[in-house]
């Protein structure tokens, strides 16, 4: 993958994370500008769903202006950046199923067979006749259907670009589980593609 | 990465190479033995085929673009949050309320009995006998003193009322007696008192307009000193702004041209050590 303009910025940005450390608020606002779209898309992802995105988005830049400090290697920006993220993903999720739980009482589970059907559908249908729209919005249900530890590993592999290396250290994980979790997430995928 | 690197596989490979083949991250080696081992294994090969083909389907899905919220929105959200957690302010809450009834019950005399399994609340004397006879005695005195004195004011309402009858009537009389009594006025008498109105209204006219026009034309005047007091201070003002923004575009320049530089040496420090290592 070739690196943007944007992509040597944002890995170089050590400057930009000392000054906002020390409390420049202009360097914590391009810090900010750096890597909003890629937490917000991020949270997309992993929720399908844009206000979890700015939810999530929102939380993680409001941790980071809070705890920057306890930041004590800058180059190590990146990967705590993403484990805040995660964290909060984490969090808004628990809330979710705890609400769902509480729905399941009130709602007949029509939801569920809206979206089993919705999920059925690109296998009858031929490639051909899908819009992209359509196959992009089918790709990420088939994301909502993993677990959490698959889901998180394919994000941040296929759509962030993340090392093995960089995703077992959010992760706290080895290297090879994260493998291993993409491989199962991958073919748990197939099925619904 | 094999578990024999110098002959080829005769067992499946694991997931973990199964990804690090798709990713491109096996040594020219270990990539040639996995495609030896591939041709042996039909299964695998759908597998893999299958997987590439679901990363394909993955690729539709780009970026969303979005805009990220004013910086204030986040600053402000960092700084209101209490710093006590969420528990402590419960405990405190409750811990409060406690408090706040308990000084309640002190200023009002509470009490709280239990007797034939009822708890019963009450405030001031707790006697109830007491509180009964009192309330008997009470009675009997309002109903006592009420009746008196709405008597009394019955009776003094009615006075009231006669007099102003009389009051009323007697005025009525006077008004209609000065009324006969008055000098009536000539035809002439009446044009002369016109006449006498109009000049008069003239000339207050005519002194009204002069005053106006002279208030105006010194409202006009100060209006006129207060809109370029305005300008001035306006001009003022805008030319602060110019000067700061030049300023902050000075600033953001130099900061840009030293990020840009440290991403030059960055870059050029990488391709030194690659060349290096290349040699």
């Amino acid at each position: 993958m070739s690196d943007t303009l944007l992509d040597i910025a944002m890995l170089h940005a050590d400057s930009l994370i000392i000054n906002a450390r020390a409390g420049s608020t202009r360097a914590f606002s391009k810090l900010v500008s750096l890597w909003y779209k890629r937490i917000y898309n991020f949270g997309f992802k992993y929720f399908g769903d844009h206000d979890m995105a700015m939810e999530i988005a929102q939380k993680s830049f409001i941790t980071v202006h809070q705890s920057l400090k306890m930041l004590k290697d800058p180059g190590s920006f990146k990967p705590w950046l993403y484990r805040i993220a995660i964290n909060h993903c984490h969090d808004e999720e628990r809330k979710s199923r705890r609400n769902k739980v509480f729905s399941m009482f009130k709602e007949d589970g029509r939801m569920d067979e809206m979206l089993e059907t919705q999920m059925e559908a690109p296998s009858n249908a031929p490639d051909s006749a899908l819009h992209k729209n359509d196959l992009a919005h089918v790709v990420i249900n088939s994301l909502s259907q993993l677990s959490e530890e698959q889901r998180e590993v394919v994000i941040m592999k296929e759509y962030e670009g993340l090392k093995f290396k960089e995703i077992a250290s959010i992760l706290t994980i080895s290297e090879n589980t994260a493998k291993s979790r993409l491989y199962y997430a991958l073919k748990t995928m197939k099925k619904y593609l | 990465m094999f578990h024999q690197n110098h002959t080829a596989m005769n067992k499946r490979p694991s997931e973990e190479q199964i990804i690090d083949f798709l990713f491109g991250y096996l040594t020219p080696e270990e990539r040639n033995k996995f495609e030896e081992y591939l041709q042996t294994d039909a299964e695998l090969r759908n597998e893999l085929e299958q997987l590439v083909a679901t990363r394909k389907l993955m690729a539709v899905v780009a970026d969303e673009e979005v805009i990220e919220p004013p910086m204030d929105q986040i600053v402000d959200t960092t700084s209101n949050r209490s710093l006590l957690p969420r528990s402590v302010w419960i405990v405190s809450s409750i811990a409060a309320s406690i408090c706040l009834i308990m000084l309640m019950g002190f200023m009002t005399n509470m009490n709280i009995t239990y007797a034939n399994r009822e708890i019963s609340l009450s405030f001031g004397e707790p006697t109830e006998a007491r509180q009964q006879a009192n309330f008997s005695s009470l009675l009997a005195d309002y109903k006592k003193t009420s009746s008196h004195e709405l008597q009394q004011a019955t009776s003094l309402l009615r006075a009231d009322l006669t007099n102003l009858v009389l009051d009323s009537q007697e005025r009525q009389q006077e008004e209609i007696k000065k009324f006969n009594t008055r000098p009536r006025l000539s035809k002439t008498q009446v044009d002369t008192l016109i006449n006498e109105f109009k000049q008069a209204n003239t000339k207050s006219m005519q002194e009204f307009y002069s005053q106006s026009s002279e208030q105006q034309e010194a409202y006009l005047k100060s209006l006129f000193a207060q809109f370029y007091e305005y300008l001035d201070k306006q001009r003022e003002q805008d030319l602060k702004f110019i000067q700061a923004n030049m300023l902050r575009l000075k600033n953001d320049t130099d900061e840009r041209q030293e990020q840009t530089e440290e991403v030059l040496a960055r870059i050029i420090t990488t391709v030194n050590q690659d060349n290096s290592i290349g040699q």
